[in-house]
C-alpha cells in the first residue's frame, strides 16, 4: 500500500513538473513574441499593452519558480491577451513602409543561354532551372497516381487523394477526421475542434466554469447552480458576469477598517455565493472618495479590502480564491464635487477575475 | 520597560509583514505623485508597469507572500520614479 502511494506520489510529481516546463517554455515564447511586437512599433503605439504584457510574464515566472501553475497560467493568459491588444493595434498605427519603384532599365539578350543544360533554350524552358524533355517544354514528367494535384514525389499518400478540406491540403494525404474526435468531418459541425459526437463532435464549453455544460445551462455567462445553471437568487446581492452586485454598502467604522456587524448578513450573502461556483475567483476591491490625501485613501481602502477578505476566509471561502486591493480615490464612479458622488465613491466590489 | 515594547512586538510578530507595509506606502505615494505630474499620459509604458506591480505586489501581500510584496513594490516604486521624471522632463519641455 505504502508502495503504490509511493508511486502516486511520484507520478503527481513528474506531472506537476512536466506542466511547469510546459508553461516555462511558453513563458519564454510569449516573451519572445512580446520582444517582437515592441520592435515593430508596439512600444510606441500600445506602451500600456507592453506594460502589462512584460510584467504579467514576470510574474508567471515567479509563480512557477514557486511551483503554482495555477497563478503562472492566469498571468501568461493575461500576457496573451495584452499581446494580442498590442499586436493588433501595432500593425495599424505603424510607419508605413512605402517603395519607390525605379523605372525598369531595358536588357537586350543576344547570347542563347540554357541552364538546366536540357537542350531546350531558356527562352522556349517553361522550367529553365529544372531539365525536362522539350515535348513538355523543358519541364520535368511528373506522374501524379491520385490525380490530387499533387505530384507523386511530394505526395505522402500518392495513391489516396487528398480531400482539400483546408486542413494539411499539402501532405497529399485525406484527413477524414482532423481533429481526431471520432467524429468523421462529414458529420462533424467542428471539423478542426474535438467534441463529443453528442455536442456533433464540437468541444463542450461552459463559459461561466460552473460545471454546467453551455447547452444546459439557462444562464451561460453567469455561474450558477444545477439544476438550471442560474445563479439563487439572494436579498442583497446579484451574481453578473464580471462581478457579484451588492445592493448596499460594506459599512465600517469611520476612517477605520473593521465591518460593522450591519454588513455581516450582506458578506454572508457573498460568501453563499462564492460557495455556489467553487471555481470562481473574485477580487474584493476597496475605494474611496478624495477627500484627504490619496496615499492615506490607498492604505485605507487596502486595509478594508483585506479585512472583507478575511471575514470571507473565516467564512469557508479559500484564500487563494480572493485577492484583496485598495484602489483609493483613482477609480471613481461619479464626481467627487457632490455629496452624493462622494458616496457613491466610497464602495466595495466584488469583481469575478477569473474562473479556476 | 516602555521603549522595549515595539521591539518586542516587532519580534514576536517577524518583520516581514511590516517591512512590506512600508514599501507599499512608498509605492502608493510615488505613484500618486507620477500621477500628478501626468505620467498616465507622459510616461505611459512606465507607469502602468508601476501600476501593475504595485497592484501584484498588494495581491501577494493579501497571501502572506511578503517577500515577493516587498520585492514589487520596489520596482513599483522605481518605475513611478522614473514615469515621474520622464513626465516632469516633458512638461519642461513642452513649456508647462
Amino acid at each position: 500500500m505504502r508502495a503504490i502511494r509511493g508511486r502516486l506520489l511520484l507520478a503527481g510529481l513528474l506531472a506537476a513538473g512536466c506542466a511547469g516546463q510546459s508553461l516555462r517554455a511558453d513563458v519564454s515564447a510569449t516573451r519572445t513574441e512580446v520582444e517582437k511586437v515592441r520592435r515593430n512599433g508596439g512600444e510606441r503605439c500600445n506602451p500600456r499593452e507592453i506594460a502589462r504584457a512584460e510584467a504579467a510574464l514576470d510574474f508567471a515566472d515567479r509563480e512557477l519558480d514557486e511551483g503554482n501553475s495555477g497563478a503562472a497560467e492566469d498571468q501568461l493568459d493575461a500576457a496573451h491577451e495584452n499581446l494580442h491588444r498590442a499586436a493588433v493595434t501595432a500593425e495599424q498605427c505603424a510607419p508605413k513602409i512605402v517603395t519607390v519603384r525605379e523605372k525598369p532599365v531595358p536588357v537586350v539578350l543576344i547570347e542563347k543561354t540554357d541552364r538546366d543544360g536540357d537542350g531546350v533554350p531558356d527562352l522556349d524552358d517553361a522550367c529553365p532551372d529544372v531539365p525536362g524533355p522539350k515535348e513538355n517544354q523543358g519541364c520535368p514528367l511528373v506522374k501524379d497516381t491520385d490525380g490530387d494535384g499533387i505530384p507523386d514525389d511530394q505526395d505522402k499518400c500518392p495513391l489516396d487523394p487528398e480531400d482539400k478540406d483546408g486542413f494539411q491540403d499539402e501532405d497529399g494525404c485525406p484527413d477524414p477526421d482532423n481533429d481526431h474526435d471520432g467524429v468523421v468531418d462529414a458529420m462533424d459541425a467542428c471539423p478542426n475542434n474535438p467534441g463529443p459526437v453528442e455536442n456533433q463532435g464540437c468541444p463542450v464549453l461552459d463559459r461561466d466554469h460552473d460545471g454546467i455544460v453551455d447547452w444546459l445551462d439557462k444562464c451561460p455567462d453567469v455561474p450558477g447552480v444545477a439544476p438550471d445553471g442560474c445563479p439563487r437568487k439572494f436579498k442583497l446581492i446579484e451574481v453578473k458576469q464580471d462581478r457579484i452586485e451588492i445592493r448596499q454598502q460594506v459599512h465600517f467604522a469611520t476612517g477605520r477598517f473593521k465591518v460593522l456587524k450591519d454588513s455581516f448578513t450582506l458578506l454572508d450573502q457573498v460568501a453563499q455565493a462564492l460557495k455556489d461556483a467553487p471555481r470562481v475567483r473574485v477580487r474584493v476591491e476597496g475605494h474611496t472618495d478624495d477627500v484627504g490625501r490619496e496615499a492615506a485613501n490607498l492604505r485605507l481602502s487596502q486595509r478594508r479590502a483585506q479585512a472583507v477578505r478575511a471575514y470571507l476566509v473565516r467564512k469557508g471561502i479559500a484564500p487563494d480564491r480572493l485577492e484583496a486591493v485598495g484602489y483609493g480615490p483613482t477609480r471613481p464612479l461619479a464626481s467627487n464635487k457632490t455629496a452624493k458622488g462622494r458616496a457613491q465613491n466610497r464602495r466595495t466590489e466584488f469583481r469575478i477575475v477569473t474562473s479556476m | 520597560m516602555r521603549p522595549l515594547l515595539p521591539f518586542t512586538l516587532l519580534a514576536l510578530l517577524g518583520c516581514g509583514p511590516v517591512r512590506y507595509t512600508g514599501v507599499l506606502w512608498d509605492a502608493d505615494r510615488e505613484l500618486a505623485a507620477a500621477r500628478a505630474a501626468g505620467a498616465a499620459d507622459r510616461a505611459p509604458y512606465e507607469f502602468a508597469l508601476s501600476e501593475e506591480y504595485l497592484h501584484q505586489a498588494k495581491v501577494l501581500a493579501g497571501h502572506a507572500r511578503y517577500d515577493d510584496a516587498d520585492d514589487y513594490g520596489r520596482r513599483a516604486t522605481a518605475y513611478a520614479k522614473a514615469a515621474h521624471q520622464k513626465a516632469a522632463g516633458q512638461a519642461v519641455a513642452e513649456g508647462k
